[in-house]
């Protein structure tokens, strides 16, 4: 009998001191809390870091990127009917066939465009709005997150709203300063593009008066300058603009500080001093063939005999006489998607010269050519891609002193890049700029921008268009994305007549 | 049947003629339920006191009997009494008494009488299937009332879902709580490879041998469920594993072998239909743009072959202006990928056991075997496992005891969903123009240096993919161990005073491996990848109860149980990845780049105090009290602690005079409860702190990040329900019929769910407690012993519930699930279908046409998919469900057909919407029915018209492609023959031998036109999969049981 006391009496105790309430308060092993997050320098640069990859999310850039691209005159999606298919990538984008839902999520792309837009935003609210409580040595990221919420404004801007020069009172964006919250009262408003456009100038000016970074994979001075410049000339405010220009250049407009020409056709996989500002991929975070690279490279060259330069480049070839073994490693072949195609009547635009008419070859007359702009280094998509460069403040520049009413100073800017290119030099009227803006700057995202700036109509010509959409009037409300159902059904400040036109 | 039914009652008068006049008979008593023999059986000579008792082998010899005639009275205590004419050699089947109500039921934290419960619970059978799974559960679909089993998909070893009254959560978990020999064990899917990577599932239920399975108790009502507090809302499925019996050893082995196949695909477009359609549109686009009719059919041919990515005819120019096939030209290439993806699996299923027992011990002893294979090319599960049960009667006051399973499994997921690598997509989708294997111009294979057959990897469905090389080539395999173990200790404090303490360690420990190969698939970017995940999850579980049990003056039974528990789960997670691998090395150790490997560790705390009142007067009128506090770790910082209760009351009305009267009546009980418990499963264990997460994703550069995932919600707590049970429990015409009728009305509040936000926000949702869910139904079941007559009986299990959910309340009011196309609607069902309505096929155009609804109320067309307006497409949930079974017995054969059965409700077909994309999605194969599409010459087609670079969505969701969801399925059909007795030599050692055969999921019949695989489960609860998962397979099995 006495062991069932024993035993009971062991039960007993065990059972009293068992467990202690404390245990109820269980925190996570990887992740930080709202407070942790932004207590300690290192934190709040992880934070801002955090920003930065979200900016490069393949969700966003690439889709954006290569949409604002395609969604030009100069270059097209291959239709998938030439043996390279599209596996939906874009295509829609290019075809002018975007719906507001997020499924199917190849003509859905607009709802990831404006949720990773606004998670780099919100990454910056996180620092920004707790400006006067950052811990010391976080001047610098302070200033990084107001550039990069500024960058990310501007790019938003551009996909889903209207030129700034068309209706500056036209609808503009959702200006996020605050931190997400659940609060859903306390969701703005789509404001007016006049109202975005005040944000993102504030943010890009406090971002050039703070920042002290001189590293290029992120935001400095001059990479903030570079974005002031493209700001106010998307603004027609030419004073700003080449105020701005010329700090990016170190007014400098004689080309010596632009690339060389091989550099240029060295395949845009690494920054050089001309890159102001480039986005850091490296081969673990370049999330392969969903990079910008997958879809633009193929190869080089047909084959050694077909360089750059020579007679034979730039002719029809055979797919499988490019891919063979000796002409794919020549050509330093990696096939990713490979479904941007440049449009014959583009290609055409360029001198022979040009060290900018990366156009190898192509299969069929009616898929266009391909692209040998933007390469890689060690596997599909490993590569730094440039998103400010001098070139683009040189043709900042030029425009805005034509502006001005300075002909002669924007021819000057205008020539010189037009030289180091092995161009020939043209007269600086704005059609000539903006055809010089298409050849230096393709691939980075600039035709749509600049067709909606400059209020010109699409023009698609030639026989490799394959889209039904191959002319829009100017300021047509078709050059923007939906607004995205996942922003209109739940932000209680929006109605569907925040809808952009064309989908309302 | 009529006839055969007149042939069965001849056979049975013949034996009876023939019998021969002896002194004495012999015979074996057995168990329909297990086919196991019944020891201490009672066989009398019916109107005599003559009888005997059957041996520990069932064996019974009847002597002093004046003839043969007249009929022996066979009973069991919990079987149902048999009589049955008497024989020379007898063999008598007893079934089991659960249309009776004196059975024990497995409860919360103990057992009850059933004619005393005041709750509602379901024993439900697990034996009746035979065709070998790897988990239980998935055998009970239809098989109890108010229970939905879906077998989301074909994967061997995958999950399961699991339905006890319906849904009353809208983003939590609907799963029940999984009690296995008292403890609430792991449930759900442990795996990153089959959940996280590849859209499958893998299922820890899986490491439990179904053979170890002694009983399954599906908990429904508060009165049952609530005693289990925060985790009881979605019902509690109470399993109750083998135990040893006293007497000398029993041995038995049974095997299973099964063959599955692929009951039905889609009916998609050979290589010619695809090539001509194509051709037929692009040769009139061309011609329309002016170009000459040579020039186009140069050109069309060209694109068609582009666009295929082969040629699959012999010529450049196969079809001609008119588009038929041009002198010379032959077709070289037609591939069927669901033919060659799918394809006939084994599976086999050993099962070895002993069990016994003494005074002071008792003991079961298990060991099995189960390998099945999927029916594509790479899935399968293997599973090893070993099972003791002990308990000792160690002192007068104490008894204790050990019950432990432990397991080792396999398992290879075959990729599921829309990715690349998922055979099942490119089943459906690769064009038959692209061949399995590289050909030449002339169809013939090109073969490599050693004469092989090289596989074809140009597709323009997914890049560098082939369905049938892939799985072969690359590696998604998790193995899980586990050991789940309790151990208890019993001590008599006084005669009524019982102390019990359990403590069950249950660990999970998953190591998995992926590898990609470089050359092909997803692999080549990597230059070959290898990924390593372990989890190692320990599950401990303390449980100490009090039980005190008295009957006063006669009349006043009393049992009261208070009881304190500890619960704490701590899950540690590994990742490891390598790149760039050496040679043909699978290996991390082979990379020579790595990503960044990952770990974490998870712990949840739950603390528990509890305790439950049962008090029955006049051995009639039943009541019970049940309370709970719960104190969680998963909950925000303001709610800690919930507290839940439940009353309920019973009244066997059969003891009444003015029924026991009726004579007809056998048990008649009369039941009402109302409870409140809790939902906290499912649930993140951190989902109630703001975070910021570290992580690859927010890496920029080198540099690491953090990013924001997680908003602060301080409020945040389980789910609450509240649910109001009333029934009755009947057994009538000497238990001829039997069963119950009940109503319930479930109600879930404070529903936690991913509130969306503006996406603006950075962040799409907040997990908050918000929604309001209402589930009622009436279940209904019989169970018929329709004829009961010597060596023939015939049984019929028929059960039906009805059901309907509807959201109360939900915050910001409509709620739209894009990913799922429903909408969340107060006064709807959660699974409500939300999309444009069909408006059919404009005759003069060939265009698609949806339906705009004017504010006013006004419908029109539209032919822009973006301008349709969504509208309220009807629920997915069924009106009604339920199962039939019958069962036959004929001497030594039994039959049983398993019918399971849903009314109403509507099912999406997405994968027939892709295949009908009418030239919208180039390089997706297209359904035959595209052939049919509207043309100048075929205007009143119902299918839109088909042209090349199609942008009309004409394909998107709406009402097109929704279906009715009723279905009848043949869901089991098992025959099986139990050898007789006496096997010659052989019954020296073999006391029992069966054989069966059984058919799995033969046919389903849905009349509302479906067009897909002839599985529905696979589209689960909500009705919708956006991409394919293994299909549920028709399996064919044989199978023996053997004792010893």
């Amino acid at each position: 009998m006495k062991a069932k006391y024993l035993f009971i009496g062991v039960m007993a105790g065990a059972m009293l001191c068992s467990c202690s309430k404390s245990e109820l308060f269980q925190n996570p092993s990887t992740q930080l809390s709202d407070e942790t997050a932004i207590s300690t320098s290192e934190t709040v640069k992880a934070v801002l870091m955090g920003a930065y990859a979200y900016t490069g999310d393949y969700r966003y850039l690439t889709l954006a990127n290569t949409a604002l691209d395609v969604m030009g005159d100069d270059f097209h999606i291959s239709s998938g009917a030439y043996g390279f298919p599209t596996y939906n990538w874009n295509m829609y984008s290019y075809d002018y066939a975007q719906v507001p839902a997020a499924t199917p999520w190849w003509t859905g792309y607009c709802s990831y465009l404006w949720r990773f837009g606004y998670k780099a935003v919100d990454q910056c609210n996180e620092i920004i709005a707790n400006a006067a409580s950052l811990p010391s040595g976080c001047e610098d990221y302070l200033a990084q997150a107001h550039a990069v919420r500024a960058y990310n404004m501007l790019r938003l801007c551009d996909l889903f709203a209207g030129a700034y020069n068309a209706d500056p009172d036209g609808p503009g964006i959702v200006i996020r300063l605050e931190p997400g919250s659940a609060d859903a009262t306390k969701d703005p408003a789509r404001t007016t593009i006049k109202e975005a456009y005040a944000q993102i100038i504030e943010d890009f000016t406090f971002a050039y008066n703070d920042l002290v970074n001189t590293d290029t994979q992120f935001f400095t001075k001059k990479s903030a300058a570079l974005l002031l410049s493209r700001v106010y000339l998307e603004m027609n405010d030419y004073g700003n603009c080449s105020k701005y220009a010329k700090i990016a250049a170190d007014n400098t407009f004689d080309g010596s500080n632009l690339m060389s020409q091989s550099e240029w056709q060295g395949g845009f996989t690494d920054h050089n001093s001309e890159w102001l500002l480039y986005f850091n991929y490296t081969a673990e975070t370049c999330n392969y063939y969903a990079s910008i690279p997958s879809f633009w490279w193929f190869t080089r060259c047909a084959d050694k005999d077909s360089e750059w330069g020579t007679e034979n480049y730039g002719k029809k070839q055979t797919y499988d006489y490019v891919t063979s073994d000796a002409n794919a490693t020549y050509g330093h072949m990696l096939q990713g998607y490979s479904t941007v195609r440049a449009n014959n009547s583009f290609v055409a635009l360029f001198d022979k010269k040009d060290c900018r008419s990366l156009f190898p070859f192509y299969f069929f007359e009616t898929d266009g050519y391909f692209v040998s702009k933007f390469g890689w280094r060690t596997c599909v998509g490993d590569a730094e891609y440039p998103m400010g460069r001098i070139a683009e403040a040189y043709l900042n520049e030029a425009e805005a002193e034509l502006g001005l009413g300075s002909t002669a100073a924007a021819a000057s800017v205008l020539n010189a890049l037009q030289v180091k290119r092995g161009a020939t030099a043209t007269t600086a009227t704005i059609d000539h700029i903006w055809l010089e803006r298409r050849k230096e700057l393709y691939g980075e995202a600039f035709a749509l921008p600049d067709i909606k700036r400059l209020r010109k109509p699409l023009e698609r010509t030639g026989v490799d268009h394959w889209s039904k959409v191959l002319s829009l009037p100017a300021d047509s409300p078709r050059f923007m994305f939906p607004i995205p159902l996942t922003e209109l059904n739940y932000n209680p400040n929006m109605t569907s007549a925040d809808q952009n036109e064309y989908w309302r | 049947m009529k006839r055969k039914f007149m042939l069965f009652l001849a056979c049975l008068l013949l034996n009876a003629g023939f019998a021969l006049a002896q002194v004495s008979v012999s015979g074996v008593v057995i168990s329909k339920t297990d086919n196991q023999p019944v020891a201490g059986a009672s066989i009398v000579v019916k109107g005599t006191t003559n009888g005997t008792t059957s041996d520990a082998n069932g064996n019974f010899t009847l002597k002093g009997l004046s003839s043969v005639d007249g009929m022996a009275v066979v009973s069991f205590i919990g079987m149902r009494s048999v009589e049955q004419p008497i024989q020379s050699k007898m063999t008598i089947y007893l079934s089991e008494a659960t249309d009776q109500l004196s059975e024990v039921v497995v409860v919360a934290y103990g057992t009850a009488k059933k004619s005393e419960f005041t709750g509602s619970a379901a024993v439900v059978d697990n034996k009746r299937v035979e065709a070998p799974v790897a988990s239980f559960d998935k055998k009970l679909a239809g098989q109890a009332a108010g229970l939905q089993v879906y077998s989301n998909s074909g994967q061997p070893g995958s999950a399961t879902t699991f339905r006890i009254r319906g849904s009353g959560s809208l983003t939590a978990s609907n799963e029940p709580l999984y009690v296995i020999d008292g403890v609430a064990a792991s449930s759900g899917d442990y795996s990153q490879i089959a959940s996280d990577w590849n859209d499958s599932s893998s299922n820890i239920m899986s490491s439990i041998n179904p053979a170890d399975i002694e009983s399954i108790t599906i908990l429904k009502d508060a009165a049952a469920a609530s005693l289990y507090g925060s985790r009881a809302a979605n019902g509690v499925v109470v399993i109750t594993t083998k135990q040893g019996k006293k007497g000398k050893p029993k041995t038995s082995f049974n095997a299973t072998f099964g063959w599955a196949s692929l009951a039905n695909g889609y009916d998609t477009m050979g290589s010619a239909e695809y090539y001509k359609t194509y051709f037929n549109s692009i040769y009139s686009q061309q011609l329309a743009s002016g170009v000459s009719s040579d020039a186009a059919v140069v050109a069309a041919n060209n694109l068609v072959q582009g666009l295929i990515t082969h040629n699959p005819y012999n010529v450049s120019n196969p079809l001609d202006a008119s588009g038929n096939v041009a002198n010379g030209a032959k077709l070289v290439v037609d591939t069927d990928w669901q033919d060659v993806v799918f394809n006939v699996a084994p599976t086999q299923d050993y099962d070895f056991n002993v069990s016994g027992g003494s005074d002071y011990a008792n003991y079961f002893m298990s060991v099995g075997y189960f390998n099945q294979k999927g029916i594509t090319p790479s899935a399968s599960y293997k599973r090893y496992s070993g099972k003791a049960n002990v308990s000792s009667k160690a002192a007068d006051w104490l008894e204790v005891g050990l019950n432990s399973t432990y397991s080792y499994s396999i398992q290879n997921t075959e990729v599921a969903g829309g990715a690349g690598a998922s055979p099942l997509f490119n089943a459906l989708y690769f064009l038959s123009g692209v061949p399995v294997y590289e050909v030449d111009d002339a169809g013939n294979y090109v073969l490599d240096a050693s004469g092989n057959k090289q596989y074809n990897y140009l597709n323009p469905t997914n890049k560098d993919f082939n369905p049938l090389a892939i799985p072969a080539m690359d590696v998604h395999r998790t193995f899980t161990y586990r050991l789940l173990a309790s151990a208890y200790a019993d001590v008599k404090i006084l005669d009524n005073l019982h102390f019990k303490t359990v403590f069950s360690p249950d660990y999970v420990g998953v190591f998995e491996k992926m590898f990609w190969n470089k050359y092909h698939g997803n692999g080549p970017a990597y230059n070959g990848r290898a990924e390593r995940f372990q989890t190692h999850s320990l599950t401990y579980t303390s449980t100490n109860t009090l039980t005190y049990n008295n009957t006063f003056c006669d009349v006043h039974h009393l049992n009261l149980m208070l009881g304190q528990e500890y619960w704490n789960q701590n899950i540690n997670l590994m990742s490891a990845t390598a790149t760039n691998l050496l040679g043909d090395m699978e290996e991390l150790s082979a990379g020579s780049a790595s990503q960044m490997p990952t770990s974490s560790e998870t712990t949840e705390v739950l603390m528990s105090y509890f305790g439950r009142a049962e008090y029955t007067l006049l051995d009639r009128y039943n009541f019970s009290a049940s309370l709970r506090r719960d104190g969680s770790s998963i909950f925000g910082a303001d709610y800690k602690w919930g507290t839940f209760w439940s009353l309920g009351a019973s009244w066997q009305m059969e003891k009444e005079s003015f029924i026991k009267d009726a004579g007809w009546i056998d048990a008649l009980k009369f039941r009402i409860s109302y409870g409140t418990s809790g939902n906290n499963q499912g649930i993140n264990s951190y989902a109630s702190l703001g975070l910021w997460a570290s992580g690859s994703d927010y890496i920029y550069g080198t540099s690491g990040g953090l990013g924001h995932s997680q908003l602060v919600n301080t409020n945040l707590h389980w789910e609450s329900q509240g649910m109001f049970n009333v029934g009755f429990d009947y057994s009538l015409f000497n238990n001829k019929l039997s069963g119950a009728l009940e109503f319930f009305d479930k109600s879930s509040s404070d529903l936690l769910y991913a509130v969306p936000i503006a996406a603006s926000n950075g962040l799409e949702s907040i997990t908050m407690n918000t929604a309001k869910v209402s589930n009622k139904g009436v279940e209904f079941s019989i169970n018929a012993n329709i004829i009961e007559s010597g060596s023939f009986k015939w049984d019929a299990n028929f059960n039906i519930t009805t059901s309907s959910d509807k959201i109360l309340s939900l915050e910001g009011g409509d709620k739209i699930i894009s990913a799922t196309e429903k909408i969340w609607r107060e006064g709807y069902s959660q699974y409500e279908f939300y999309m444009p309505t069909w408006a059919g096929v404009d005759k003069s155009t060939g265009s698609p046409l949806w339906y705009v609804v004017a504010s006013d109320g006004t419908r029109t067309t539209t032919s822009k998919y973006s301008s349709a307006s969504y509208e309220l497409q009807g629920k997915a949930t069924p009106d009604a469900y339920g199962g039939l079974t019958n069962t036959f017995w004929y001497k030594n054969f039994d039959l049983s057909i398993l019918l399971t059965y849903s009314l109403g409700g509507k099912i999406y077909d997405g994968l027939y919407a892709e295949l009908m994309h009418g030239g919208n999605n180039s390089g997706t194969n297209l359904h035959s029915d595209e052939l049919n599409a509207w043309s100048s010459t075929n205007t009143d087609s119902n299918i839109p018209v088909f042209s090349y670079g199609n942008t009309d969505k004409q394909n998107s969701p709406s009402s097109r492609f929704l279906y009715s969801a009723t279905n009848l399925r043949v869901k089991n059909i098992t025959l099986s023959y139990t050898l007789p007795a006496n096997l010659g030599v052989a019954s020296n050692v073999i006391s029992r031998a069966r054989v069966f055969a059984s058919i799995d999921n033969l046919c389903t019949w849905f009349p509302g036109g479906w067009k897909g695989y002839s599985d529905q489960d696979m589209y689960g609860i909500g009705g919708y999969a956006a991409y394919p998962s293994i299909p549920i397979a028709m399996t064919v099995s044989f199978g023996v049981n053997l004792n010893f």
